[in-house]
C-alpha cells in the first residue's frame, strides 16, 4: 500500500469495531460492507481533509468517492493535484 | 407512600388530567374521513425512489392487515406481536394494522442479532413475529412472518372493527439497550402514545399540510411517535427517508421544502461536512434534535453555515419520546444567547401533558439552578417495565418517575423561561448514539468471560456516536477477537465497545471500587461532559 492509501485504511479501521489492522482492508471493499456506516464515512472525510490540508471539491462529495479506500484515495489525489500539490 | 401510589401519581398531570385524547387510531380514521387523498407519508428508499401513502390509503390497507393479523395469524386484543420496521410504507402499515388489531406491538431492532431478538420474543410471550422484508423474517426464522403487501390485497368482508382499546392499555414496547439478560421493556399505553403526538403537535404548532422530514429508524421511539404520530396528529405530511444519506439529504430538503427536520446532533456534524454550499428553502423553520447532547458548537455552526435553528428536545424511551422541548418562537437575539453565546445549549421547557421537576436525593425539589435527578411525571410517563415490577418500583418513587439524568433547572433571562439544562448522569452509562448502556453490565459480562481476571468500561467522546464505550480488560489468555465474539452474543450491536485495551492491572481503591476518572487519565482517554 502507499501512504495514502494507508492513511485511508487506517482511518478506517479505526472506526470499525471488529478491531481490524489497516493492513487487513481490501481497498476495493465497499465501506459500507466494512460496517461503516454513513455518519463514520463522513467523520473520516473531515478527518483526513483535516490532516492533509486538502478541501474535496463539492462534485467529488458524493456516494461514488466514498465507495471504498480506493476510490477516496484516488478522489483525494485528484483534489491535491488540482490544488497545485503534487500527488 | 405504596408503590401503587407512586406509580398513579406519576402518571397525573393536573393541567391535562381528564383529557381524553383521541388514540392514534382514532386520529388515523379521522383524517381518513376528513381528508383521504391528504398525502400522508413520502417514502424514499435508498436508490431515492418514492411512494406517497394518503391518509385514506393507510386507512385502507392497515386495515386490510388488521384483518389479515386476526385470520392468518390468529392474533386477539392484548396478543404480544413482534415488529421489525425499516422505514418504509408495508412497516407503517403493520404498525398501524396490529394497534388496530389491539395487538401490543413489541418494536424490534432489525439489526439485532437473531438471538437477541427472539430471547426479547420469548421474555413478552409473543404471538408472532413481522418483518419488513422476506430476508429478514429468513434470517430470523421460527414463523417469522414477511408482511405482505396490502396495498393490493382486497378489502375485508366483514371484519369492520378496530379492538375497542383503552387508554391505559398496553399498545407499545420498546427495549432498552442493555444486555441480553438485563434488558428491560419499556411498556407504552395508548395514552401514552396520544399525549406524545398531541404535545408535539403543540409544541411545534403542527397543521394539516406541513411537511415534516425525518429519517431515524422507525424501530426507535423518536422515529414512531415523532416521525410518524405526531405529524398524523396534525394532518401534516411526513417525508420518511430509508435512512440519513449525508450525500443524498441535501436534495431531500430542496426536494421536499421541509418545515421541520428531524435530525440528532451527528447528523447534523455530518451536513455541515458534505453539504458544500447550502442553501435552505424558505419555508424551512428548525432541525428538531433529540437523542444526544446537542453542542454549542454545532448550533453555532448551523446558525452561521446554513442560517438555521435547531430545536433541541430531551426525553427518554420511558416518557414515551419528548419530556422537554426548546421554546419555537424565541426572539433572534434570545436564540443566540442561549443557544450559542452559552456554554451548554438547555433542552427547554416540559411538553404538554407532563411536568418536569429536579430532585434530591431525598426526593425533594432542589432550589433553582441547583443540580438534581430530573423527574417526570404526567399523561408521556410509561405504564411499567414489562414484567419488570423491581425495575419498575425502582423507576417510580415518590410519585414520579427517576430519569437517571442529572439537571438543572433555572429561569432564564433571555427568554422569560425557565429552561432545563442537563449536565449528567446518575448511573455508570454512556449514551451510544443517544441509547444507554450500562457500563457495570459490560462489566459483569466481560468478568464470566474465562481468563478474564478484570474488567472496567468507560464513557468516552465519539465523533460518531456521541459517545462511545472503551473496555479495559485484564486477562492471560483471552484474545481481543474472543473478547468481541463473548460480547456480541450478549449486546446489540451498536452498544460494543469502539476499543478493547488489555491491560496487566485495573487501579482500584482499597475496597475494590473503580475510579473511572484516574483509568480515563491512565489511558489517556477524556472524561465525557
Amino acid at each position: 500500500m502507499d501512504d495514502l492509501t494507508e492513511v485511508i485504511a487506517s482511518l478506517v479501521a479505526r472506526r470499525l469495531k471488529d478491531g481490524a489492522a489497516p493492513a487487513g482492508i481490501d481497498p476495493d471493499a465497499p465501506l459500507s460492507g466494512l460496517g461503516l456506516d454513513s455518519i463514520a464515512v463522513v467523520s473520516l472525510m473531515v478527518e483526513l481533509e483535516r490532516r492533509r490540508g486538502v478541501t474535496l471539491p463539492a462534485e467529488l462529495v458524493n456516494r461514488a468517492t466514498f465507495r471504498s479506500v480506493r476510490t477516496l484515495t484516488e478522489a483525494v489525489r485528484r483534489a491535491e493535484s488540482a490544488a497545485g500539490r503534487l500527488p | 407512600m405504596s408503590p401503587r401510589t407512586d406509580h398513579d401519581g406519576a402518571h397525573a398531570h393536573p393541567a391535562a388530567d381528564g383529557a381524553r385524547y383521541p388514540t392514534i387510531v382514532e386520529t388515523l380514521v379521522s383524517r381518513a374521513r376528513t381528508g383521504p387523498d391528504l398525502p400522508y407519508l413520502t417514502s424514499v428508499a435508498a436508490d431515492g425512489a418514492t411512494a406517497t401513502m394518503s391518509f385514506g390509503q393507510l386507512d385502507a390497507w392497515s386495515a386490510r392487515c388488521r384483518h389479515w393479523l386476526r385470520t392468518a395469524l390468529g392474533v386477539a386484543r392484548d396478543d404480544v406481536v413482534g415488529l421489525l420496521p425499516v422505514n418504509d410504507p408495508a412497516s407503517v402499515v403493520a404498525l398501524f394494522g396490529l394497534l388496530r388489531a389491539g395487538a401490543v406491538c413489541l418494536v424490534l431492532n432489525p439489526a439485532d442479532p437473531p438471538a437477541r431478538i427472539h430471547d426479547q420474543l420469548a421474555a413478552r410471550g409473543a404471538k408472532a413475529v413481522l418483518c419488513a422484508s422476506p430476508a429478514d423474517a429468513e434470517r430470523l426464522g421460527h414463523g417469522a412472518v414477511a408482511v405482505p403487501r396490502f396495498e393490493r390485497a382486497p378489502d375485508p368482508v366483514g371484519d369492520a372493527a378496530d379492538a375497542a382499546v383503552r387508554l391505559d392499555d398496553d399498545a407499545l414496547f420498546f427495549g432498552t439497550s442493555g444486555s441480553t439478560a438485563a434488558a428491560k421493556t419499556v411498556a407504552q399505553t395508548h395514552r401514552n402514545a396520544a399525549a406524545n403526538a398531541e404535545a408535539l403537535r403543540r409544541h411545534h404548532r403542527l397543521r394539516a399540510g406541513d411537511r415534516v422530514l425525518g429519517f431515524l429508524p422507525v424501530h426507535h421511539v423518536n422515529g414512531v411517535h415523532t416521525t410518524l404520530f405526531a405529524p398524523l396528529r396534525a394532518g401534516a405530511h411526513v417525508v420518511l427517508a430509508a435512512a440519513f444519506d449525508p450525500f443524498a439529504y441535501p436534495g431531500l430538503i430542496e426536494r421536499f421544502r421541509p418545515r421541520i427536520a428531524s435530525a440528532v446532533p451527528s447528523v447534523l456534524d455530518t451536513l455541515l461536512a458534505t453539504w458544500r454550499e447550502p442553501r435552505l428553502p424558505s419555508g424551512f423553520d428548525y432541525f428538531l434534535t433529540a437523542a444526544a447532547p446537542l453542542s454549542v458548537r454545532t448550533a453555532h455552526d448551523v446558525h452561521r453555515r446554513l442560517g438555521a435553528r435547531i430545536v433541541q428536545g430531551y426525553g427518554l424511551t420511558e416518557t414515551t419520546n419528548f419530556a422537554t422541548t426548546m421554546p419555537i418562537d424565541l426572539s433572534p437575539d434570545a436564540y443566540r444567547a442561549v443557544m450559542v453565546d452559552t456554554d451548554v445549549p438547555p433542552v427547554g421547557v416540559p411538553l404538554f401533558g407532563n411536568e418536569v421537576t429536579v430532585l434530591d436525593p431525598a426526593g425533594r425539589p432542589v432550589p433553582p439552578g441547583e443540580v438534581g435527578e430530573v423527574c417526570m411525571r404526567g399523561h408521556n410517563v410509561m405504564s411499567r417495565y414489562a414484567g419488570n415490577p423491581e425495575a419498575t418500583d425502582e423507576a417510580f418513587r415518590g410519585g414520579w418517575f427517576h430519569s437517571g439524568d442529572l439537571g438543572r433547572r433555572a429561569l432564564d433571562p433571555h427568554t422569560g423561561r425557565e429552561l432545563l439544562v442537563l449536565t449528567g448522569r446518575l448511573k455508570n452509562i454512556a449514551k451510544v448514539h443517544g441509547e444507554a448502556v450500562s457500563l457495570e453490565e459490560m462489566e459483569h459480562a466481560l468478568r464470566r468471560l474465562d481468563g478474564v481476571a478484570d474488567a472496567a468500561c468507560l464513557a468516552v467522546p465519539d465523533p460518531v456516536e456521541g459517545e462511545s464505550v472503551v473496555a479495559v480488560v485484564v486477562t492471560g489468555t483471552g484474545r481481543e477477537a474472543d473478547i468481541r465474539r463473548h460480547l456480541g452474543a450478549c449486546f446489540p450491536p451498536h452498544a460494543l465497545p469502539r476499543r478493547i485495551i488489555l491491560a496487566p492491572r485495573i487501579p482500584r481503591t482499597p475496597t475494590g471500587k473503580l475510579q473511572r476518572p484516574r483509568l480515563l487519565a491512565e489511558f489517556g482517554l477524556t472524561p465525557p461532559d
